[in-house]
């Protein structure tokens, strides 16, 4: 498929588009949470992506290399919408307290629960839970990309995580 | 490690929160896109290239007058140039104060020109007077060549025949008259009177045929006088013209 791209052929082009598109898509989304940012986002890491597909040096991993052009593209556009992925003191203080869930309690909730639990998040919570959780992306490699400090990507990551949790389970005890 | 058994679950169940469908037409707008970026990308390229062969044509054309302007210049300042040999001056007679013996400092300076004149190219003094005589287009200039050949104390062999062609075969009477006046001055030599006495038969036009006869009618050759004759019987020979015959014949010693 990357060698017919590579050669301009279109049907390459629709082959990678149907194997990959529906996952860059879902991964741009969870990052963006609105869908028509997210769909010029895909498409113009597709386009990004054909046009310098010859650069490819590993054909088998196109996934993840289109995944990366993807998600930077994502959070520059955060950037450009003024969201800054900020340090540690300016955040707000979510209380250090533990908040653990159990296995049982996590798997009697929804899968929609949990999608609106992550996507209630604050953007740069959000991002990181998102990148880190979904993408499986190591806490040093985003830091990286958000441009901060790796332990500010954990703490930030444990209270996001600890805000999912408080979430689901308000709605465990309440039942809504 | 701390186990993250959250991080696995999401892991485990990825595919689950992946089941929105995707946005339709996404694929056409990419492929759209792409084209779109090609044909900007071929577009810029076009643009360069006319911008760069602008560039080049105008480079071009400046040089080509540099180079020009300057081949001009020089052509101008070679002392063998037309422009600069002045055929206007060689061409005039030797004046009288060439005779009257110069002062030595002044011969050799007469000396020095000599020497740098024998290394110009040699250049035909009358070549204006011919360019003149048969320049076509233009009756002022043909005047102007003649009004010269009259300066003239004597007249070359070329001179003589370029000036009978124009006085012979001319379009414009008024250069036929002026090229008639000229050469009566030289109605001595052989050719050129061969030539008027031609031109009483030839000549139609009545104020070139009055001045020549005017001119020939009182030389008394016997040639001349059956010309007049014959003009005088010419039905087609105008009243004026007649009476001129008539008394030239009669005066006619």
């Amino acid at each position: 498929m990357v060698k017919q791209c590579v050669a301009g052929e279109e049907k390459g082009y629709a082959m990678l588009y149907n194997k990959y598109a529906k996952r860059i898509y879902h991964a741009v989304f969870r990052v963006m949470g609105n869908t028509a940012e997210s769909e010029d986002i895909v498409q113009e890491a597709f386009c990004t992506a054909f046009e310098q597909i010859g650069k490819l040096k590993n054909q088998s991993n196109f996934e993840g290399w289109i995944k990366r052009i993807a998600l930077n593209q994502a959070i520059s556009a955060l950037r450009k919408r003024k969201m800054v992925f900020a340090e540690d003191s300016h955040l707000e203080t979510v209380a250090d307290e533990e908040v653990d869930i159990s296995e049982e309690l996590l798997f009697q909730c929804q899968i929609d629960d949990i999608k609106k639990a992550i996507a209630d998040l604050p953007d740069g919570y959000r991002t990181i839970v998102t990148l880190h959780l979904f993408e499986d992306i190591g806490q040093e490699e985003i830091g990286k990309m958000l441009g901060i400090n790796h332990a500010t990507v954990r703490s930030q990551y444990h209270r996001a995580k600890k805000k999912i949790f408080t979430t689901l389970k308000d709605k465990a005890y309440y039942g809504t | 490690m701390e186990r993250d058994f959250f991080k696995q679950y999401i892991q485990e169940h990825k595919d689950t929160f992946e089941d929105e469908a995707l946005p339709p037409n996404m694929l056409g707008n990419i492929l759209g896109n792409m084209k779109e970026r090609r044909e900007r990308e071929a577009q810029k390229k076009r643009k360069l290239a006319y911008t760069w062969l602008a560039v080049a044509c105008s480079l071009f054309m400046v040089a080509g007058a540099y180079l020009f302007l300057s081949q001009e210049t020089s052509e101008i300042k070679k002392p063998g140039s037309q422009i600069a040999s002045k055929p206007k001056d060689v061409a005039e007679q030797p004046s009288p104060s060439a005779t009257v013996p110069l002062p030595i400092e002044e011969k050799a300076k007469v000396k020095a020109n000599k020497h740098l004149v024998t290394h110009l190219p040699k250049t035909n003094p009358y070549q204006e007077i011919y360019d003149g005589l048969v320049d076509s287009l233009s009756v002022a200039s043909r005047l102007d060549a003649i009004i010269k050949v009259g300066t003239l104390a004597s007249l070359n062999e070329k001179l003589k025949t370029d000036l009978c062609r124009t006085f012979n075969e001319d379009g414009n009477d008024n250069v036929r008259l002026a090229a008639l006046e000229v050469l009566s001055k030289f109605s001595n030599d052989n050719y050129v009177h061969e030539q008027l006495m031609a031109g009483l038969s030839k000549q139609k036009d009545p104020v070139v045929q009055l001045e020549l006869i005017k001119i020939m009618g009182n030389n008394g050759n016997p040639e001349t006088t059956d010309k007049l004759i014959e003009m005088a019987n010419n039905p087609f020979t105008v009243n004026a013209v007649k009476e001129q015959v008539y008394y030239a014949l009669l005066t006619n010693k």
